[in-house]
Parts: structure tokens; C-alpha cells; sequence
């Protein structure tokens, strides 16, 4: 890679890689961290580097994983806020239940679902940036829709 | 081993399988020629693999998403998730689209399952962007970029800079005291450190400011050129203090101070502690060297070029007008939004 490719990759990348990050951390500050630290990364290593978006989406999963093991000490209270919130919706926003459903789901399945409805990866390279086989990809996407399926299904009735 | 009548089976099946050596072959010839009754046993062969049997639901038992269109009807709920998430997700084949579209139009409960999971996609949310885009990109010269938090810190202290600055000038009025007095004063409180002569150098405080604007957790290292001597601040307020203080009270042109950031802690001190080894380097020069480098990226911008790439960083990280420039009369002149500081040359 060259300069040029590396500011192409800014153009092309950034804005998928700080959705995927939002979505899956939901803080908007660390998430930006995610992304400059990615490419600061990606600077660091450009010679080396042959696939600018894989590189990067892996480094910001890395990232939100690390970041997601820090946080989960604090996360009890937390989540028992935004529970008990969720079930005080009032009008019925596909778009908002999604995004709550989203929120419930494992760590894992949240971003393999992002990664695959985001940008489109396919099973192996999602594999490749989660460090996961093809087949738990295709299991975690599974459970994934099915659980937010039903979700959006309880969500719908209870309104 | 000699062949015999208690034997024979196990060679004949060790022939069949191909596991006989020649001699063994050749002493299992001559054995049934002896005994003609085992010739039919030489015919037998291995049991044709039969191509046309298959097993009649091998989709069935793989993992993941593909299930026989065939089997459709048996179907459980699993396995009818299983199928449409396939669809969802593009994973089937012609045969197994068409049962789908079948499904589809035949199965009312199919269909509406259908719509349930396709509501589970997540749509791109494309209000969602990165703002600071321009930030992360670079020129061959460009320094590199500076973590969003920590800008946003240079930003507050930049604020404490500003509203020190406006105390300074406001209550400090400069050349007030004994400029004499001053300096036996700084150099009597300097003695419980010894080396450090701190003077006040136009271009080291402007350069020290700068960093300070930078680096809000700046730890000032004072020292001369040829006694090192670290003198570690650990406080903004406390620094700032101090700095006002050897300004006020400290003239002396002919001394060369360095003021210095440890941007990288551990290579500085490493580099202090290890500085006699280091003839031929200044360490002023050498700082100046380092800080540009990481600031600027670098090696020897001009000030035009450092004071550029200072305020257009702030600027985009704060979403604030953030100017700073040393003028050719060499004022110092710093605006921030509405704020502004110029500082005249003293003379």
C-alpha cells in the first residue's frame, strides 16, 4: 500500500468501520478511538498490510472484544437499567426494537451479524476477522436472527 | 511360515487384499496346486461398489443452512428457520429457490415466518459517519494523528493555558522586580537541584507553550546543555506557575534552557539518564529533534509548518477556531474561538 491507497482506505472504510464499532459498543468516543487507532495501525504497518478493510475490521473487532472484557465487570447495573427500559417502548420503531435486540445479543453474534449485514462479509471472512470457523459463523448468524426474530415478535406483541 | 490346511484362509484373504509378497504368492500357488479344492477361493473378489445406492437424505444431516427441498414438508420449526435464514442469507441453491417460492405461495405460516425473519436484517444506518476523515488521512510529511480523546484533552488544556495566560498578563505585570534580585533568587531556590539554570529563552518558552497546548500531562524537564539535571512538574498548575515565575523573574539571554516534552516518557528518561554517553547530541537538539518527529512527523519543520499543523489539528478535532502563529515581529499570538492572546517581543 502507498499513501494514496491509505487515504483511499480512510474514504472507503472509516465510516463502515465506526457503524460497526457504534453498533457493537454503543459509545461513540471510543468507537472513533477504535477507528484512529486502526489506522493508525494500518499506517504503522502499510508496506506489510495487502487488505486494507480486512485488516482494519479485524483490528477494530479486536478492539471492541478487548474493550468488551473491560467493560463487562461494570455492565450488571448497566444492563439492568436498559432492561427494564426496554420494556417501556411506546410506539413501535422497527428500527429502534432492532437496534435493543441487537444490544441483547451475545457479543459475538452481535458482530458477526454487523460484519454480515454491514459489509456484506462472507462466512469465511468473517471467520477470518473473528478468529471463528466458517461453520460457528454460519451457527452465530443463525441464532442471531432467530433470537432477534423473536424478539421483534415479543416486542410487537407486548405493543 | 508354511502354508497349511488350518492357514490357508488367512492367506488366501491376505492374496485377495494384496498384501502377500511374491515369494508368498508364489508359495501360495504352489500350495493350491497341490490342493486344487481352494482354487475357487483364488476367484473371489471384493464386493462392487455399488455408485447407484446413495443415502437418501445426506443434505439433511450437514450443518448449517442447507435442507433438502424434498424433506420440506417434514420440516420442524428449526428446521424452517433454518431454511429461511438460508434464503435470507443467499445460501441456497436453484432446486432449493424453487421449493422456497413454492413454500412461499402454498404456506401461509411459511410466508409469515418468512416476513419475520427478514426484518432481522440490520439496515445500514447511513446517518452514521465518520466525521473526522480528513484527520486520519496523511501526506508524506504529515505527523501522526492524535487519539480523539486525548485532542479533546489538549483542548481543555489549552482552556487552563488561556485563562492562566489571562491571570498572568492581567495581575503579573512583567520587569516589576529587581531583575538582579530575581535571578540571585531563582539561582539560591535552584541550588537544592544543582545545574539547572533556568532562563527565560523566547524561543523555548514559545516552543515549551506550544507543547504544553499539546500535551496537557506535559512534565517539563529544565535543563542546560551540559549538566542535566531533571526537574519533573507535576502539575499543569503547578508548571504554569513555575514557568511565570522564571519569566518574571529570570532574564538571561546568553543561557541555552531547554524545555522539553516527554512525549515518549520512557525513551526521554532513558535518554537523559544515558545522556553523557551522548557527545555529540545537545540535549536540547536532540529533544527538539525527538518532539518534532512525533509531533510533526518531521524532522525539522519550519515554524510556519509546526504552528500550521498544530491549529488545523485542534481546529478539526474541537470544532473550534484554533489559531495559533509567531509572527515575523515576533508576536505570539494565539485565538481560540472568540479568545485571543498576543504577546509582544520583550525587550
Amino acid at each position: 500500500m502507498n499513501i494514496q491507497d491509505y487515504n483511499q482506505a480512510v474514504d472507503q472504510f472509516s465510516d463502515g468501520l465506526y457503524r460497526f464499532a457504534l453498533k457493537s459498543i454503543n459509545d461513540s468516543d471510543q468507537s472513533r478511538d477504535f477507528v484512529q487507532d486502526a489506522f493508525e495501525k494500518l499506517w504503522v504497518k502499510l508496506e506489510t498490510v495487502e487488505n486494507a478493510k480486512s485488516y482494519l475490521f479485524t483490528t477494530v473487532y479486536h478492539a471492541i472484544v478487548d474493550h468488551s472484557r473491560k467493560e463487562q465487570r461494570n455492565r450488571t447495573y448497566a444492563s439492568q437499567v436498559e432492561q427494564n427500559s426496554s420494556h417501556e417502548l411506546q410506539s413501535f420503531d422497527l428500527h429502534e426494537i432492532l437496534s435493543r435486540g441487537l444490544s441483547e445479543l451475545s457479543e459475538i453474534q452481535r458482530n458477526v451479524v454487523l460484519l454480515r449485514d454491514y459489509e456484506g462479509y462472507s462466512y469465511q471472512e468473517i471467520g477470518e476477522i473473528t478468529d471463528l470457523s466458517e461453520q460457528q459463523v454460519k451457527v452465530y448468524i443463525f441464532r442471531a436472527r432467530k433470537f432477534l426474530k423473536e424478539y421483534i415478535g415479543t416486542i410487537e406483541a407486548l405493543i | 511360515m508354511m502354508i497349511t490346511k488350518e492357514n490357508i484362509e488367512a492367506y488366501l484373504l491376505d492374496f485377495l487384499e494384496g498384501n502377500l509378497s511374491q515369494f508368498e504368492i508364489k508359495e501360495l500357488m504352489d500350495f493350491i496346486a497341490l490342493h486344487p479344492e481352494y482354487n475357487n477361493d483364488l476367484e473371489l473378489e471384493s464386493v462392487p461398489i455399488d455408485v447407484s445406492i446413495q443415502f437418501p437424505d445426506k443434505a439433511s444431516l450437514k450443518k448449517g443452512f442447507s435442507v433438502k427441498p424434498k424433506v420440506f414438508k417434514s420440516l420442524n420449526e428449526n428446521e424452517t428457520a433454518l431454511f429461511i435464514v438460508a434464503k435470507i442469507e443467499n445460501e441456497l441453491n436453484e432446486k432449493e429457490e424453487l421449493h422456497f417460492n413454492r413454500a412461499l405461495q402454498a404456506d401461509k405460516n411459511f410466508e409469515v415466518q418468512f416476513i419475520a425473519f427478514t426484518k432481522t436484517i440490520i439496515p445500514v444506518d447511513i446517518s452514521l459517519i465518520f466525521e473526522y476523515k480528513e484527520q486520519l488521512k496523511r501526506t508524506a510529511s504529515l505527523a501522526p494523528i492524535f487519539n480523539f480523546r486525548r485532542v479533546i484533552s489538549y483542548a481543555a488544556a489549552a482552556s487552563v493555558v488561556l485563562f492562566a495566560g489571562y491571570l498572568f498578563f492581567k495581575s503579573s505585570p512583567r520587569g516589576t522586580e529587581d531583575k538582579k534580585t530575581a535571578h540571585k533568587k531563582a539561582f539560591k531556590k535552584d541550588k537544592k537541584t544543582p545545574s539547572i539554570a533556568p532562563t527565560e529563552s523566547k524561543e523555548s518558552y514559545q516552543f515549551a507553550e506550544e507543547l504544553i497546548l499539546l500535551k496537557p500531562s506535559l512534565n517539563i524537564v529544565l535543563d542546560s546543555t551540559k549538566n542535566v539535571q531533571k526537574k519533573v512538574i507535576p502539575s499543569l498548575t503547578e508548571l504554569m506557575a513555575q514557568e511565570i515565575e522564571t519569566i518574571n523573574n529570570v532574564k538571561n539571554e546568553n543561557e541555552d534552557v531547554a524545555l522539553v516534552s516527554p512525549i515518549e516518557v520512557n525513551p526521554i528518561q532513558e535518554m537523559i539518564e544515558n545522556l553523557e554517553q551522548e557527545e555529540t547530541l545537545t540535549v536540547k537538539s536532540f529533544f527538539i529533534q525527538k518532539v518534532n518527529k512525533v509531533l510533526y512527523g518531521m524532522k525539522d519543520p519550519n515554524e510556519d509548518e509546526k504552528y500550521a499543523s498544530v491549529s488545523q489539528r485542534v481546529s478539526s478535532a474541537t470544532g473550534i477556531s484554533f489559531d495559533l502563529k509567531r509572527r515575523k515581529n515576533e508576536e505570539f499570538h494565539l485565538k481560540i474561538g472568540k479568545f485571543s492572546i498576543d504577546r509582544k517581543k520583550s525587550n
